[in-house]
């Protein structure tokens, strides 16, 4: 309930805002370095499938190279073989179609293995033999690079597009050496061609453990993939446009389903040329799996971080804002004048520094809450001592006087009587007036409440108080419905009525009227007695209840008001003055119809 | 014949027993138990001194007081204040109040008495400005 009305008004509580800052900052750092973390290992990740990647291709390379050092042989084979001698080393030998073929099928069994083209032209680049099972070759009139080779008297390698067919070429010189250093001529150019087939594709796969597919601009020749997921392949490779670009590019693609590093390496024809690219296919599901693996750990460790972030910020901003909540709390009290309840913060930090220095001014508020109470009952005292004296003085010089006469003076039986009674009735106005302060100065009632008719009980104090005698002059009208009944102690609701009644007649001491009218009012009962008196001074009407505030008045103790006041009081009603200034007084008693008394069953004991 | 005095005061017991004291010393007294009556009475009869309370209610002891002192007719009879609030010693009473003497209710009866008698001769010294 206290926490709740500490922020009545405000948008968040203080430990809210540390707790809701703490937790977002260490939020963010959290995300922050999970991000860090992450990128960098799935940067890592990529690079390992880039180096794998690469590490297949220069597989590639050493299978081409095998192959085109192969042919090489061959090629060398051939140079030194008399056959071959004879015919490319004289131009006067026959060179049809079937010499040639004669010729070769003595090298077919090293030339048949994955030979799917062979063709031989003169030095000069000119075709002189073309043979293919899969290619139409007839339109072929000049080898490329062929002359190149021929003068350089060097292997070489590079690709092709021949008769709709993707090979690749391996270059051989076929050398005739003279025997003199320098003056060895080239004969022929011996190619020998292999097919970039699904064959070849499959065995560079096996090979390399990566699947290939092999390019012409938009066009797949060839591929290792199986049939179903090629056509899908090979339009997401197109579409990629490796081509376009002379060097190697790679590229990440989904092909069924599953996460691929692409590798695209260019095939170039003898000048350098770009022919087509071969694509080799890497999976990511690794590397996924990996990525994957870190990213649910970072998860559980980042969400129990925040949970243990959270948790910590909330007590640490808890531990800062109790000590606070504590100060206000304690603030309040102090503003509703509770002095008595301690402020317990531990003094440790500004926050118990403050308090211990706030718990400082409560204490010394206390002490002079204290000195100011002590000071205040000493006037109290003070001016009730002042109010007794001056209220004896008058009976005292009565009993004086009367005292002297009858020590003094030659006196009747009469007037010894007169001065008797004087002295009788001083004493008796000394003795009530001791009885009330006695009785003012031990401020609580022991009320025996009964329930009775007020009518009866108002007429009493009436009769007893205003007799032609004490009060000549003075008429009283009392309109009370007889059927109004009150709970109240009745000796002490006798005194309340007495002193007001005598309060109205000291208002009038020449004579007058006074009314008393009674009404019940809801819960309440409402007395009024109304006098035809000069009314209450304004300077008297602020302090009219106080003890002794009319001090000086004969016949008065200077208590009767107090004293009907804390009547009413502890009834649990009310007196009031309802008069205007200047206006005769009215003084207004409400008392409640069903009152129980606290102290009821301990009057006998008091 | 008996000087008359007019004797003003709240307290009809303590007047009663003022009254019988006055009277035992050949005085003539009347009675009043307010300032107002005190006029009405001073409107039919001079008394030849008053004594009067000071904190009455209705009207006090020192209107009633000042009121005598404007009035040409009563200006010149001795005036005694016969106080709770003046103290023994006499001090207690604001100096602005124009009568003859104030006395604390503690004066003893001889005290009180020498002094009424003292005012009464004096005043009867003294020129009176009413024609008498």
């Amino acid at each position: 309930m206290e926490d709740a009305r500490i922020d009545k008004g405000r948008s968040l509580k203080l430990r809210d805002k540390l707790f809701l800052s703490y937790s977002l900052l260490s939020v963010v750092i959290l995300l922050a370095a999970a991000w860090a973390i992450n990128s960098q290992v799935v940067a890592q990740a990529r690079q390992q499938v880039r180096e794998e990647m690469k590490a297949s291709l220069s597989l590639y390379d050493a299978v081409w190279e095998e192959q085109a050092g192969r042919l090489s042989a061959l090629g060398m084979a051939m140079a030194g073989s008399p056959i071959v001698k004879t015919i490319f080393g004289d131009p006067r030998a026959s060179r049809d179609k079937e010499t040639i073929r004669q010729m070769l099928a003595e090298f077919d069994r090293r030339l048949s293995e994955n030979v799917d083209l062979v063709l031989i032209s003169d030095s000069g680049g000119g075709i002189i033999y073309a043979e293919s099972p899969n290619a139409d070759l007839s339109r072929i009139q000049e080898l490329p690079g062929a002359r190149a080779v021929a003068e350089h008297q060097h292997p070489a390698q590079s690709f092709i597009l021949l008769g709709g067919q993707l090979f690749h070429l391996a270059v051989t010189p076929v050398i005739l050496h003279s025997g003199s250093v320098g003056v060895d001529n080239t004969m022929a150019v011996l190619v020998a061609g292999s097919e970039l087939n699904r064959r070849t594709a499959l065995e560079l796969k096996q090979r390399a453990h990566s699947d290939v597919l092999f390019f012409a601009g938009d066009r797949l020749y060839a591929s290792s993939l199986e049939p179903e997921v090629e056509m899908q392949a090979a339009k997401t490779i197109a579409a990629l446009a490796f081509g376009r670009e002379a060097s190697d590019q790679s590229a990440e693609l989904t092909i069924a389903g599953e996460d691929q590093l692409a590798f695209a390496h260019q095939l170039s024809d003898s000048d350098g040329r770009p022919v087509g690219y071969v694509v080799v296919l890497h999976s990511l599901a690794g590397a996924s799996m990996l990525f994957h693996a870190i990213s649910s750990r970072l998860m559980l460790v980042g969400t129990t971080s925040v949970v243990l972030t959270l948790l910590v910020s909330y007590f640490i901003a808890r531990r800062i804002t109790r000590p606070i909540e504590f100060l206000v709390v304690g603030a309040r009290e102090l503003g509703q004048g509770k002095y008595e309840s301690r402020i317990d913060v531990s003094p440790s930090g500004e926050i118990g520094q403050l308090a211990s220095a706030f718990e400082q001014m409560r204490q010394s508020i206390k002490q002079g809450q204290a000195v100011l109470l002590r000071n205040e009952r000493l006037a109290t005292v003070g001016q009730m001592a002042s109010g007794i004296i001056h209220d004896l003085r008058s009976p005292l010089a009565a009993v004086s006087t009367a005292a002297d006469l009858f020590a003094n003076a030659a006196l009747s039986p009469e007037q010894r009587q007169i001065l008797a009674n004087s002295q009788v009735r001083a004493a008796q106005r000394m003795g009530a007036m001791l009885k009330e302060l006695l009785e003012f100065s031990r401020g609580r009632y022991q009320l025996k409440i009964e329930e009775q008719a007020l009518a009866p009980l108002i007429s009493y104090v009436v009769s007893e108080l205003i007799t032609p005698e004490v009060a000549p002059g003075v008429t009283v009208e009392m309109r009370i419905p007889p059927e109004l009944r009150v709970r109240v102690d009745g000796e002490r609701a006798r005194r309340m009525f007495e002193n007001l009644l005598i309060n109205s007649l000291q208002a009038m001491p020449e004579g007058g009227a006074i009314t008393i009218r009674a009404s019940e009012d809801g819960q309440k009962v409402r007395i009024n007695i109304v006098d035809s008196g000069s009314g209450i001074p304004l300077q008297l009407r602020e302090r009219l209840f106080e003890p002794f505030a009319s001090v000086g008045k004969s016949g008065g103790t200077g208590l009767g008001l107090a004293i009907a006041r804390s009547i009413a009081e502890a009834h649990g009603g009310l007196l009031t003055l309802v008069s205007a200034n200047e206006e005769p007084a009215d003084f207004c008693i409400e008392l409640p119809l069903y009152f129980e008394a606290r102290h009821g069953k301990q009057d006998s004991a008091g | 014949m008996a000087s008359k005095i007019l004797l003003v005061e709240d307290d009809p017991n303590y007047r009663a027993v003022l009254a019988l004291a006055l009277e035992l010393q050949g005085y003539s007294v009347r009675q009043a138990l307010g300032g107002q009556k005190a006029l009405e009475l001073l409107s039919r009869e001079q008394p030849d001194l008053i004594i009067s309370d000071l904190e009455m209610s209705g009207m006090d002891g020192r209107t009633l007081c000042k009121h005598t002192r404007g009035d040409s007719g009563l200006r010149n009879i001795p005036f005694i204040i016969l106080s709770a609030f003046v103290d023994p010693d006499g001090s207690g009473v604001l100096p602005d109040l124009p009568a003859d003497r104030c006395l604390s209710k503690q004066v003893s009866n001889s005290q009180l008495l020498q002094l009424i008698k003292e005012l009464l001769d004096g005043s009867r010294k003294m020129p009176r400005f009413n024609g008498e």
